[in-house]
């Protein structure tokens, strides 16, 4: 790897500003059980305006994760978090691409992840123990595209497009199902609803604007 | 495709009016255990703020 130059420091558009925000609040909320804080941030924050029928969803699914925050117990959550997602042997619900997308862990759809992270000059940092396919992990690498890719023209657009079409999209609409019908949601059920409904809009723009070829 | 019809579409699918919203939250999060990024100079993750050095990181390290 070598250095180049820093490039200028851009402000990104509103909505993109917005996509990469609604990843940072996937990655901390998947990535580790919430704080009392963050989960007093959630309740006390503004609505998401609905402008429009196919705006709802994402607004909803928002205000009811607010719901679920203002009505949460740090502790319990904690415990949700680790019923749903940790184990001895298999969780009830598992965060990573390969296990979706092959039926095991750390399989060929990590490489990928893997390969591709490298070529885009990004990697796992060293205090981190999970595995790049794990969907926080996923999430996180998204809001480091959007917030680099801030032109967004049709080339830049591309390599986001590509990230999620190539590591995201084949996969997360299991995981979210998974999550939504395991006996132990409560609090990640509406996380889930959430991921869900931005997953759903950030594919139909990417189809719109980018295309979704492999 | 136009930055201005994207960013239509985008407020059309309800992420533009996510903005105000989602920023307060996630501006004040620390970085997730599991961000992916090389730590340019040894630190652990402290926060957001360190979250955006790795950002600014990234832009000077790409090949």
């Amino acid at each position: 790897m070598k250095t180049v130059q820093a490039q200028s420091d851009i402000t990104p558009v509103p909505e993109d500003a917005a996509r990469g925000d609604l990843y940072a609040v996937l990655a901390a909320l998947l990535g580790a059980p919430p704080s009392a804080s963050l989960l007093t941030l959630i309740a006390g924050a503004d609505d998401i305006a609905a402008r429009s029928s196919a705006a709802t969803a994402l607004a909803g699914a928002w205000r009811d994760l607010q719901a679920a925050s203002a009505a949460a117990d740090e502790e319990a959550v904690r415990e949700e978090y680790a019923a749903l997602f940790f184990a001895v042997g298999e969780p009830q619900v598992m965060l990573y691409a390969s296990w979706y997308r092959t039926g095991f862990l750390m399989e060929e759809p990590l490489a990928r992840v893997r390969a591709d992270l490298a070529r885009l000059g990004l990697s796992r940092l060293q205090s981190v123990n999970e595995p790049e396919d794990h969907i926080a992990a996923l999430c996180e690498t998204m809001r480091l595209l959007v917030y680099e890719e801030q032109d967004a023209d049709a080339a830049r657009l591309a390599v986001q497009k590509q990230f999620y079409s190539r590591h995201i999209a084949p996969w997360h609409a299991k995981m979210t199902q998974r999550i939504e019908q395991a006996a132990a949601a409560n609090f990640y059920r509406k996380v889930a609803v959430l991921m869900q409904a931005f997953f759903d809009a950030e594919t139909a723009h990417f189809e719109h604007y980018a295309g979704m070829t492999q | 495709m136009t930055k201005l019809s994207r960013r239509r579409f985008l407020a059309v699918a309800g992420i533009g009016g996510a903005g105000a919203a989602i920023a307060a939250v996630a501006a004040t999060q620390p970085a997730p255990a599991v961000a992916t990024g090389n730590a340019p100079d040894g630190q652990k993750h402290k926060g957001y703020q360190v979250t955006e050095h790795i950002r600014k990181y990234y832009r000077t390290a790409r090949v």
